[in-house]
């Protein structure tokens, strides 16, 4: 097939694509304060001290966190892949994304957008497509934060918004600050802050 | 000549940059030396396949050609047949045994955390919701959800 007669592939060209991948990575966190703020949530949500005297501390307790827990050393080359990619490094944002899914199994996409403080209880997620996760967020195992078909906008969480295992949040919804996904639940529709939801499609639960 | 070169660098490109392509050609290269009967590679590629991207594929199913995963995280166990151009999402299971085989048609889409028990059989073109878990026949072009999984629709024709 000659060049000429190859089809146009569809969606936006490399260059629009680069514009795009440049303003999202303009809103990545800078990797010191992302994994001093994931290490204090891991260490508050395990019951430990979760304050750092200093950066050598932190350095300590990141190596800790890394051997101890199932995810957190994924977690730190997802932020490792989220910073060489920010600072346009070729090829070594894909083998941190490699190592990240070889260890922890997660999948975190490159345009998601994830605030400093995020808590996987156990790994096993998969995040893609033009999502913001705000701070403090708790996500469990087996979570899908997903696109739906035709449309490459994805969900919004806000701030300290826990979601169960298993849960799947599809498509361009908005989850209010604090709210909670039960288990299992097939998230669909806008989540009210700090209300609770559940159930397949996920309806509020109230009570 | 120009086309092979073509391929092969497309190949080598989504084996770098996608999630599950790399998995997927581990499990191809298993799955065509158990067929040739070449010893030690099938275990050797389905390890491979499962560390990269969490693909684990049973020795007994058939995958069609075309099969499209969007980041691995699939488990398909027991006699199970897909047809081609099967799309599966993150989180997806098929479970069949020795007395319930699971068929699944052409162009597929199972979507993310739904579980296929069998024995059934799924339609061609049919899409699954996410966390659906389907217990029977799915008739062709269907789209089911739920637990159990019921009928929500069919798919519009082209």
């Amino acid at each position: 097939m000659s060049a000429r007669t190859r089809p146009r592939p569809v969606g936006p060209t490399k260059a629009e694509r680069r514009v795009l991948m440049r303003q999202f990575r303009s809103r990545f966190p800078s990797f010191r304060r992302a994994l001093s703020s994931d290490a204090s949530i891991y260490c508050e949500r395990r019951g430990e001290r979760s304050t750092f005297r200093s950066p050598v501390d932190l350095g300590v307790q990141v190596v800790r966190l890394s051997l101890r827990t199932d995810s957190f050393f994924a977690l730190v080359c997802y932020r490792l892949k989220a910073t060489l990619q920010a600072h346009e490094i070729p090829l070594l944002p894909s083998v941190m994304h490699r190592l990240a899914m070889a260890t922890g199994q997660v999948c975190i996409g490159d345009p998601v957008v994830v605030a400093p403080g995020l808590y996987l209880p156990s790994g096993c997620v998969v995040i893609d497509g033009l999502v913001e996760i705000g701070p403090r967020v708790e996500v469990g195992p087996w979570v899908t934060i997903g696109l739906k078909e035709g449309n490459v906008h994805g969900a919004r969480v806000g701030s300290g918004v826990r979601i169960g295992s298993g849960a799947k949040v599809i498509g361009p919804v908005t989850i209010g600050a604090n709210a909670q996904i039960r288990p299992n639940a097939v998230v669909v529709k806008d989540v009210t802050a700090g209300r609770v939801v559940g159930g397949v499609p996920a309806e509020e639960i109230v009570g | 000549m120009g086309d092979r070169v073509t391929t092969a660098g497309q190949m080598i490109r989504l084996m770098l940059e996608s999630d599950a392509y790399l998995a997927q050609v581990f499990y191809r290269l298993g799955a065509w030396a158990k067929h040739r009967r070449i010893p030690g590679i099938w275990r050797l590629a389905s390890w491979a396949a499962s560390t990269v991207a969490q693909v684990h594929v049973g020795p007994d199913v058939v995958v069609g050609p075309g099969w499209y995963l969007a980041h691995g995280q699939v488990s398909l166990q027991g006699p199970v047949t897909l047809g081609a151009g099967v799309v599966m999402f993150p989180w997806s299971s098929v479970v069949a045994s020795a007395g319930s085989p699971v068929t699944i048609g052409v162009d597929v889409r199972v979507g993310t955390g739904a579980v296929i028990q069998g024995p059934c059989r799924v339609g061609d073109h049919a899409r699954i919701g996410a966390n659906a878990v389907v217990t029977g026949d799915v008739a062709n072009g269907a789209k089911v959800a739920g637990i159990p999984a019921r009928a929500i629709g069919a798919v519009a024709t082209r």
